[in-house]
């Protein structure tokens, strides 16, 4: 029994261990000094890598993001909304807190793409030009600086 | 020229040279290419609009990892001056090429047969079977069965490029909120 064992440790322990998950993780870096890992905290980078059901990170998110509020700065879009519209009308808004994070969790909107969003400051709307097809976290494509193959950060305003 | 050394530190050269060799005896004859049929790239601009609009998001073919790659302006830029999603942007002819590469040498052989058959059948291609939603795809159905951006694309096959149906498949309805 101990031999069978030992020949399915290193299986097992295989089995559970994603490197490309673990190097996706890892590519994050760590927590910014002097912010707590917390609602507030990593903006900018794709919330589902680590909240997106495989772990480290708690809860789990159905898709989830960062707003600014300006295309030409970084200060967070504060008591936003982001909007998504799927194809058969359904809507969400998720609120954006202090550091520009707003989420949904796994159980408060079922993701069905392609999706339309919005964002929007005391009725001010600017909607994305492009749907989403199947990305979760708005930094799989939004990732700063611009380039040609990056959309740079999710903003409200294309001014300052 | 690589050299190559075993672990007595003698040269493995005549090995390489010998192997490179017998590489050279299997190889076809000099200028012998194979020949497939193809769609004509002349024209192929509404249905790489569409591609880019259906499929080329930057979360999908919109990678540069992606064995079926779209570049165009609201996605993946070909050029590394070029900004994605830039206002007014505009998809470039190199990058409408580049589209046209990646369609035509995904399934060469099938294409051949797709397009000296006139377009019939076209499912035997995966990327109409992908858009289709008839094949696992995690894009889901990009271009169902008959919609605008399917007859796009089985009519550029077919060598009867319908126009109107590669504009109109590129319009994605807002919906409204209820």
């Amino acid at each position: 029994m101990r031999h069978i064992l030992a020949l399915l440790a290193p299986l097992i322990v295989a089995a559970c261990f994603d490197p490309v998950h673990s190097d996706r993780v890892d590519a994050l870096g760590p927590e910014a000094p002097g912010v707590r890992r917390g609602p507030l905290h990593r903006p900018g980078q794709p919330c589902t890598v680590c909240h997106g059901g495989d772990g480290p990170g708690s809860p789990t998110f159905a898709i989830a993001g960062t707003a600014y509020e300006s295309r030409d700065s970084l200060g967070p879009l504060v008591g936003g909304v982001v909007w998504l519209v799927d194809e058969q009308g359904r809507s969400y808004g998720m609120s954006t807190n202090e550091a520009g994070n707003f989420w949904a969790g796994e159980n408060d909107f079922t993701l069905s793409f392609p999706l339309f969003a919005s964002v929007e400051l005391e009725g001010e709307v600017v909607d994305m030009v492009t749907p989403i097809f199947r990305a979760r976290s708005c930094a799989e494509c939004h990732v700063d600086p611009p380039g040609p193959g990056s959309l740079g950060h999710v903003f409200l305003r294309a001014g300052p | 020229m690589i050299f190559c050394f075993n672990a007595h530190g003698k040269s493995a050269a005549p090995v390489v040279a010998l192997t490179l060799m017998l590489g050279a005896c299997s190889a076809p004859p000099s200028g012998e290419r194979s020949k497939f049929a193809v769609p004509p790239r002349e024209g192929f601009e509404p249905v790489s609009d569409l591609l880019q609009a259906r499929c080329g998001s930057l979360d999908c073919h919109g990678q540069t990892g992606r064995s079926l790659r779209i570049y165009g302006t609201n996605g993946l830029r070909l050029d590394s001056k070029d900004l994605s999603g830039l206002d007014g942007g505009v998809t470039q002819a190199a990058e409408h090429d580049a589209n046209y590469a990646s369609v035509v040498i995904l399934e060469p052989e099938i294409l051949d047969r797709v397009v000296r058959d006139a377009g019939r059948n076209p499912e035997r291609l995966t990327l109409i079977r992908k858009a289709r939603g008839a094949e696992v795809h995690v894009g889901g159905s990009a271009s169902p069965a008959g919609s605008a951006g399917d007859v796009c694309l089985t009519s550029w096959l077919a060598g009867v490029l319908d126009v109107a149906a590669c504009q109109s498949g590129q319009v994605f309805e807002r919906p409204a909120p209820r």
